[in-house]
């Protein structure tokens, strides 16, 4: 139980610290061009005293003589968005004068990150690899859909990944290597300190494969930054659950005295068009034009309105957003309606109480695409004739319509009724209510049901957060700083769904579930799952140059095996300042070295620790009891560990470097073993802890900022990531594949590596020479490459200019990318089902009738044994339906991702209006995935059919592709 | 100020020390059921009606897909929903290992695993037998558990196999075991579920152990318990189906989607004899408005409801009349067959009864039962070419998973 190093922690708790008058210390902060720094911090840690300067830049404080002692100290001087300098003086005499000049912070070296569940740093002196997305900043000059958008590209070793071009569509996020084998491998998120929902939800009522993530209800202008912790070696304090990475959002909160005035109004309007990013081909397909047809442009409106402001006892920010946006097929859409109300209080020097409060009113209606033939893409794709499976008032009627609430409010109160000792309780709640209705109308023909079905679904998931921890700083030597952070965190889950479905309507007039006839499906399901935990981390800095960390935690959690019920995660982490232990080279500014080790787990599932569950089977003999899933009470959580290395670097004040290299290695990965059916157990598959998988990559990010006046900055950003994986144990378990049996989990492998049966080019008849069919070995599989890229990296251009202009424009690419084209694959099957008068794959139909296996109009058979034949017949084996691997493409790709232009008219608006009443005014046009080049023959290399968090990963089948998007935005500020 | 600290370590210790009660502190679940929480006497009617819905589930979903297989149904090319290619695949017979077509394999296993540990309960783990209810209920759950594992190992035997021609399945992750001994196993279970039947159950039980061994070409075993098995006007024994768990034949190869549709000849039976319309029951599904083509549909199923007879005395009449054509029993073919068509108002037939007026009465009276299959089999009339399969292939799920396969 930790209990002696918690009891340690506490005795440190009491430092005495002395005050006095002695030694007057004075002097004057300017910056590189000697203006001076009004509100500058100097100050002497060690003491605890210091001061801030005047309008002049002066400041002035006494040490009381009894800690005038001759001693060695440092004087530090500080400033936001300055480098804080450290000079040693000597304690002695009566006076002593130090002046400094502050050089600007242009990489934000300085700015405070949070490191940990209870700690924080600047990136500077950090130990772990510090990532933060600006999105305040971001915002100010471009549009954004989503959360995603606003990650995707900005921070080395993560990838954002929108699995369709549906609005509200889910995305995945791909932090580094994926974590261990178990979980969905996505960070858990927090927003101003409180777990919330992120669960990708399909819904019950599914229709395809596609799913909606909950974090679509994100206004991304509420947020002030986002910081991710991307491993163990960074997350270890987050416990279980943290071992893909935690996502820390911080909203905005209200500014004392903006502006000169109390009171902050901005209101934003952003108009813009989602539109078809890929045109079909009559290469390819016989009905491409019916296939560009269905698109049209989706409409963009979005308003947000926010007011901030604040005294020294109070601050706050609140705003109201409304976002209508369309996609580019019908029946595809969001309205969201969001109110956010964060409130600061500061009732004493000592004490801060904030409330932040998010409540999001979300419709998303989702089109029918993805393994169904109910929606646009299977009916224009799939056959020559078009809309032969079900009619366009059919699919145009069928509605599948996602309403939710969610309600996220958090309480923290922070005391530090002693110097250098804080003290943090929190608590948070995250009330989540989803519905799916789900519409096919009466009179209309789904798949031969004309009598109108009506599916409901409600979910409801209360998630509650408790934090508590405090903190204590101290000198115990001289130049040594030490802090010890304990605390605990607990997290209590419900889940309760109900879901209901009927059909057998007498009219399309009336559609509520009491005028359907039959009830068709029902029933309900609750979950209640808690974790709690406690650590301590105790953290070291000396002399400025030298910094560790140490730390452990201990979980608890209600979904581990009886026979495993807590875990530790112990961390250890260090820096070494070079730049400041030896004399380097002056255009080195800043040169960190640093290593970090961390643990963190993955839970099993809810109901893995429990042998055997029965549910109740309902058919015509009554309800009856069926076996539920297969547990074992010995599971545990896949335990994952993470060495980081590598070190941050910065030149001639205008280049900064940071690399790191990591290597995860999870043990005791949970494997569900699937039983060979002849066992009769296969209700579901048998969990052990036995799987192993290690991966490593390396993350590098430059920055350039050549140019920095006040007319013009420019600055690039290049970052490239590698990342590989290897499973390296499964037990003993057979491979684990996905639903389409494409995707593995197998040894010596990547994870979901594409691993399938494929044609090696045609068998001939030796006698006549004629085409044989394919040749293929049906017991053998071929590793065809990975859906998830190696490589990845982005280029952005921030570039301002004529003072008041901004371009901001970010390339994406992904190499040693795959994708199955699974949409290729059913035409394929089709062509052969049902004939070339119906088959729409233009080059397979082509090739049947030179080989003459077909009839093909203005097709001629190729003289048997030609160079013409041999090369037709292969290409013919190659694409054998029946064999996936044949349709496993390269899907490299470069994206012009983002460009935008914004122009800040407050300038103009002050000269003219003296700033009384507008005080700023910008306005700007954005892009998205303006161009793109990939080797991919469907429609977009960067989708997948199954959702954000299936095993099946980069399958392209009837899935929508990512619109081209324009927004055309203003703000003004009041 | 000590107060606080007082306060604080006490907050800290509290939560350290009752993490672990606090985590397990938790709801119990709403929808499942621990499996010792299912010894109690009182849930075995709960647990014998699971089987029978274990039963009801597999053999829709297998009988309708075999006869897919079979040349009684063929996919329904052209047809307005007819999309699943894996039944192309089963159509023609050219059926490869990871068709998901042919999942409800898993099915049967679990069928027989859960009639299989039924029975281990019964005898070793039941509490609180104390009223007579119970000990009825004991026996009832009894003849379930034999009776339905023999269902399944009959099933296995009679579907499934491992080469194009050679039928039968692994059990419990073992080695391959052929039909023959497959059927063995059924017929031993039958039997001893006959200890616990009731008067009824017996005839069925007898007409399924005729059923086995004319499969068998055990003629003479069939004839004994044929002549102990159903009987005139015994209701049939049927896989029941509701709105909510619908009858498969009705979802894929009817009155929903037409997937799989009847061959063109049983058009031509109710040509040549319209009062076969009264059992054979079909539906034109009209002329295709984009393809031109007029197929029909059965509807001897017509709602997602509609019970699926397994087992009738008309079949048992069926087998008594091919055995006494092959020499067993005294009895007239005609008049079984007669008294069989009759019972659905269909014409009486004349002349002489042959096996091939068997095969074809088989046929129409069997029609959308899963029988045809079987039959093709033994009457050696195979409609496909000779590399295709005449069994379903084990699944992958039992080659990637069971050791003892290749």
């Amino acid at each position: 139980m930790q209990r002696k190093g918690f009891i340690i922690f506490l005795l440190l708790f009491f430092p005495v610290l002395l005050f006095g008058q002695g030694l007057k210390i004075k002097g004057k902060v300017t910056d590189n061009n000697g203006e001076p720094l009004l509100g500058a911090n100097v100050m002497i840690a060690e003491l605890s005293i210091g001061a801030a300067t005047d309008f002049d830049g002066n400041y002035v404080f006494d040490i009381p003589s009894a800690s005038v002692n001759g001693q060695e100290v440092d004087l530090t001087a500080s400033y936001i968005g300055f480098k804080q300098k450290v000079v040693s003086i000597v304690l002695r005499g009566n006076t002593l004068e130090m002046n400094f000049v502050l050089e600007e912070d242009v990489f934000q070296s300085e700015e405070i990150v949070v490191t940990g569940i209870a700690s924080r740093t600047s990136r500077a002196v950090a130990e772990v690899a510090v990532s933060r997305v600006s999105a305040k900043d971001l915002t100010k000059v471009q549009s954004y859909q989503g959360f995603s958008q606003l990650v995707a590209g900005k921070i080395s070793g993560v990838q954002m990944k929108q699995m369709s071009g549906n609005v509200g569509g889910g995305f995945r996020f791909h932090v580094r290597g994926g974590g261990g084998l178990n979980g969905n491998e996505q960070p858990v998120i927090y927003v101003d300190g409180i777990r919330i929902n992120s669960d990708a939800i399909e819904g019950r009522y599914a229709v395809g494969g596609q799913d909606m993530n909950i974090m679509a209800n994100i206004n991304v202008d509420d947020i002030e930054n986002i910081e991710i912790l991307k491993g163990p070696a960074a997350a270890a304090m987050y416990g279980t659950s943290g071992s893909n990475g935690v996502v820390l959002i911080t909203t905005k909160k209200g500014q004392f005295g903006v502006q000169g005035s109390n009171v902050s109004v901005n209101y934003k309007h952003n108009y813009g068009i989602n539109e078809r990013s890929h045109e079909y081909s009559d290469d390819y397909i016989y009905t491409a034009s019916d296939a560009n047809d269905i698109f049209k442009q989706g409409i963009i409106r979005d308003n947000n309105i926010s007011v901030s402001g604040g005294s020294s006892l109070i601050r706050y920010y609140t705003s109201f957003q409304n976002r209508n946006e369309s996609g580019i097929l019908p029946n595809n859409s969001l309205n969201r309606n969001s109110i956010r109300a964060n409130l600061s209080v500061y009732p004493s020097e000592d004490m801060q109480v904030s409330l932040s409060t998010g409540y999001v009113q979300n419709e998303i209606k989702r089109p029918s695409n993805d393994n169904n033939i109910f929606g646009y893409l299977g009916n224009v794709l799939l056959l020559k004739s078009s809309y032969l499976f079900t009619d366009e008032p059919s699919i145009l009627g069928l509605t599948d319509l996602h309403s939710n609430n969610q309600f996220i409010t958090s309480l923290n109160f922070v005391w530090k009724p002693i110097k250098n000792f804080e003290f943090n309780a929190g608590i948070g709640l995250d009330e989540f209510d989803w519905k799916q209705e789900m519409n096919q109308p009466w009179g209309l023909d789904y798949s031969g049901r004309r009598t109108g079905q009506r599916s409901l679904e409600n979910r409801t998931t209360t998630r509650l957060t408790y934090n508590l921890n405090a903190r204590y700083t101290f000198t115990p030597i001289s130049k040594l700083s030490l802090t010890g952070i304990a605390g605990t965190q607990i997290i209590d889950r419900k889940l309760k769904q109900n879901f209901m479905q009927v059909e057998l309507f007498g009219t399309n007039l009336i559609n509520d579930v009491g005028a359907g006839q039959e009830v068709t499906d029902y029933g309900e399901f609750k979950s209640h799952t808690r974790a709690a935990g406690i650590f301590t981390e105790w953290q070291a800095n000396y002399k400025g140059t030298y910094f560790a960390t140490l730390g452990i935690r201990k979980d608890y959690a209600s979904s581990v095996g009886e026979e495993s019920p807590s875990m530790s995660y112990p961390k250890g982490s260090f820096a070494l300042r070079l730049d400041k232990l030896t004399q380097l080279p002056k255009f080195v500014n800043l040169f960190k070295l640093r290593v970090a080790y961390g643990v963190t787990g993955m839970l099993p599932g809810v109901t893995d620790g429990i042998p055997l569950l029965w549910r109740a089977g309902l058919g015509g003999f009554g309800p009856g009891a069926v076996i539920s899933s297969i547990g074992n009470k010995t599971i545990k959580p896949e335990e994952i560990k993470e060495v980081e290395f590598g070190f941050d670097a910065e030149l001639f004040n205008n280049i900064s470097f940071e690399f790191s290299y990591y290597r995860q290695n999870a043990i005791n990965s949970i494997i569900d073993f699937a039983n060979s059916p002849s066992t009769g157990l296969t209700a579901s598959d048998v969990p052990f802890n036995v799987g192993g998988i290690e991966n490593w990559g390396i993350e590098s990010l430059i920055k350039f900022n050549p140019i920095k006046t006040k007319d013009y900055d420019l600055a690039f950003t290049l970052i490239w990531n590698y990342q590989d994986n290897e499973v390296t144990d499964l037990g003993g378990a057979q491979p684990i594949f996905d639903g389409f049996d494409i995707n593995v989990v197998q040894e010596g492998m990547r994870k979901h590596q594409f691993y399938a049966r494929k044609s090696e080019g045609a068998l001939f008849d030796p006698e006549t020479g004629e085409y044989a069919g394919p040749n293929v070995d049906e017991n053998k599989r071929h590793n065809l490459g990975s859906p998830i890229p190696d490589h990845t990296g982005s280029f952005a251009l921030n570039f301002r200019f004529l003072e008041n202009f901004s371009l901001y424009a970010l390339l994406e690419c992904g190499l040693n990318n795959k994708l199955f084209n699974g949409t290729r694959d059913l035409q394929i099957q089709f062509l052969n089902a049902y004939g070339p008068g119906l088959g729409n794959d233009v080059e397979y139909a082509t090739l049947g009738g030179q080989l003459g296996l077909i009839d093909v109009a203005g097709v001629e058979k190729l003289e048997v044994g030609s160079a013409e034949y041999i090369a037709a017949a292969h290409k013919h084996a190659n694409l054998d339906n029946r064999y996936n691997g044949n349709f496993i493409e390269d899907a490299d790709y470069l994206v012009l991702r983002e460009v935008s232009l914004s122009y800040d008219l407050s300038d103009i608006l002050k000269d003219y209006t003296g700033g009384q009443v507008v005080k700023s005014f910008r306005l700007g046009i954005s892009g998205r995935n303006l161009w793109r080049t990939t080797k991919y023959s469907g429609a977009d290399p960067e989708i997948n059919f199954d959702g954000s968090r299936s095993l099946s990963r980069g399958q392209d089948f009837l899935t929508l592709q990512n619109p081209r998007t324009f927004n055309f935005w203003f703000s003004v500020g009041f | 100020m000590k107060k606080i600290y007082i306060l604080l370590i006490a907050i800290l210790l509290l939560a350290i020390t009752s993490c672990e009660d606090f985590v397990t502190d938790v709801d119990p679940l709403a929808d499942r059921v621990k499996d010792e929480q299912l010894n109690d006497a009182s849930q075995l009617p709960f647990l014998v009606v699971g089987l029978e819905h274990q039963f009801t589930i597999t053999s829709d979903n297998l009988l309708s897909t075999a006869d897919g297989l079979s040349d009684q149904l063929i996919f329904g090319n052209g047809v307005r929903n007819a999309t699943y290619t894996t039944f192309i695949d089963i159509d023609k017979g050219e059926i490869l290992s990871d068709n998901n077509s042919i999942g409800f394999y898993s099915n049967i296993h679990e069928l027989r695993k859960f009639a299989d540990t039924l029975l281990v309960r019964v005898d070793t783990r039941l509490t609180n037998v104390t009223t007579a209810t119970d000990t009825a209920n004991i026996k009832k759950a009894r003849y379930a558990g034999h009776f339905y594992s023999a269902v399944a190992k009959y099933y296995l035997a009679t579907y499934y196999g491992k080469d194009y021609t050679v039928g039968g399945s692994p059990l419990d992750n073992g080695p391959f075991v052929t039909s023959d001994v497959l059927y063995d196993q059924a017929l031993a279970s039958f039997t001893k579920s006959l200890e616990y039947a009731t008067a009824y159950q017996v005839r069925l039980v007898n007409s399924y152990i005729a059923r086995i061994n004319l499969f068998n070409g055990d003629y003479a075993e069939a004839y004994q318990a044929a002549s102990q098995g159903l009987v005139f006007n015994d209701s049939p024994f049927e896989a029941l189906y509701n709105k909510v768990s619908n009858n498969y034949y009705w979802e894929q190869m009817g009155n929903f989607r037409a997937q799989f549709i009847p061959d063109q000849r049983f058009v031509s039976y109710i040509d040549e004899d319209p009062t076969e319309a009264k059992r054979i029951k079909l539906q034109s599904l009209g002329a295709d408005d984009r393809t031109g083509q007029n197929r029909p549909k059965q509807v001897k199923y017509p709602d997602k409801d509609s019970p699926l007879p397994v087992m009738t005395w008309q079949e048992n009449h069926l087998m008594l009349a091919e055995l006494a054509v092959r020499g067993h029993g005294s009895a007239n073919p005609a008049d079984l067959i007669n008294e069989v068509r009759t019972s659905h108002e269909v014409a009486a037939i004349n002349g002489t009864i042959d096996l091939e007026v068997i095969y074809t009465e088989r046929d129409k009276e069997l029609f959308c039962t899963g029988i045809r299959l079987p039959d093709q089999r033994r009457f050696n009339k195979w409609h496909l070419g000779a590399d295709t399969w005449k069994y379903f292939p084990l699944t992958q799920a039992e080659v990637n998973g069971n050791p003892n396969i290749d």
